[in-house]
């Protein structure tokens, strides 16, 4: 005989598995978003015991700095001033007390080939430097090798003359001033 | 409400607390890292910056004791009125040890500019190429401040005429 079954219960019964699976899930997302967010705190923690122990004393440095160097550079700005012409005096002094005669004269000597003489050598100690001279040869190959070691030095020839036995030329050229 | 709807609703909710304290977390993550940029830019401007104030602190230390070197340049390099007499005489002597004797020396006093006046010396020599570069060998070695301000060499048959020009400079 069939037996008749009453399910007397007010709401629908529940999967047990079903119901522990959505708790699992849930919970782990639950743990990963706050997973995410602990390490989101951490790395600002971090950032931030790094700009307080390392960046914000150098930006308290470079202020520190800055108003130092404005500081420096009104005092600067002051002494040029008053110190400049003084200075610039000075300085031309020494440019001048630099320029050897005897640096110019031992390399005219290490210059002149065999054969060659000079006949009248005008040095100014100035900005320019020049050494004017005038000088002879016997051939003018001499001279050609004279040309080409001065080539270097700024040479400049005022003229060149052929006389029947040697060859005569005035020249120029520059030497920086300072003591070899 | 049965046990597991609220277990249920609490957990939703949590959820969502934390979904949003997640995303709270990203945006202000990326507000941070904006002013971390200008930060890392502070951090790295400040080597050019230091080397920058560095110079700057050498410069200010020259232009500090300038006043001293100027003073210890005068007092090592520009002779006093006696001084000038001794520099003359050591004129005279390196002439007379090299065998050149001037027929004249002339001399020019000019006026006082930065506590200090400038003598002008011109005269002629003549003799051996060897003499009158040993004569300005020996002038150009000594440390006070005088030089030769020009010089005219002319070579004749035996001998060298120069035409010399010297500046030196007295103090007060």
């Amino acid at each position: 005989m069939k037996k008749i079954h009453y399910n007397l219960a007010r709401e629908r019964k529940i999967n047990g598995r079903a119901f522990a699976a959505i708790l699992a899930v849930l919970l782990l997302a639950l743990v990963a978003l706050n997973g995410v967010t602990a390490a989101n705190l951490a790395r600002l923690h971090k950032q931030q015991r790094l700009e307080e122990n390392e960046i914000q004393p150098l930006a308290r440095k470079m202020e520190i700095n800055k108003q130092q160097m404005l500081e420096h550079k009104k005092k600067i700005a002051v002494w040029k001033k008053t110190w400049s012409r003084e200075l610039a005096f000075a300085n031309s002094l020494i440019q001048q007390k630099s320029f050897s005669f005897i640096a110019r004269l031992n390399f005219l000597e290490k210059i002149l080939g065999p054969g060659m003489r000079i006949l009248s050598l005008s040095i100014a100690n100035d900005a320019q430097g020049r050494v004017t001279l005038s000088i002879t040869a016997l051939a003018q190959n001499q001279l050609m090798a004279l040309y080409k070691k001065l080539l270097p030095y700024e040479l400049v020839i005022d003229h060149e003359n052929q006389s029947r036995e040697s060859y005569l030329a005035k020249l120029s050229f520059r030497m920086e001033n300072e003591k070899k | 409400m049965k046990k597991s709807k609220i277990v249920l609703l609490a957990l939703l909710a949590l959820l969502g607390l934390s979904a949003a304290g997640c995303l709270f977390s990203f945006a202000y993550i990326s507000l941070k890292d904006w002013s971390w940029q200008s930060h890392l830019k502070t951090f790295r401007d400040f080597k050019s910056h230091e080397n920058e104030a560095l110079l700057l602190a050498g410069e200010y230390r020259d232009w500090q004791e300038l006043p001293q070197d100027l003073l210890k340049f005068k007092k090592t390099t520009i002779r006093s009125m006696d001084e000038f007499a001794g520099f003359r005489r050591a004129l005279d002597s390196h002439l007379a040890a090299n065998g050149l004797q001037p027929s004249r020396i002339d001399l020019k006093f000019g006026n006082m500019r930065n506590g200090i006046r400038k003598v002008t010396l011109k005269f002629s020599l003549a003799g051996s190429y060897r003499s009158l570069k040993k004569f300005i060998f020996d002038m150009e070695a000594k440390e006070k401040m005088h030089f030769f301000s020009s010089m005219q060499l002319n070579a004749s048959a035996d001998q060298v005429k120069g035409a010399f020009s010297m500046e030196v400079f007295i103090g007060e």
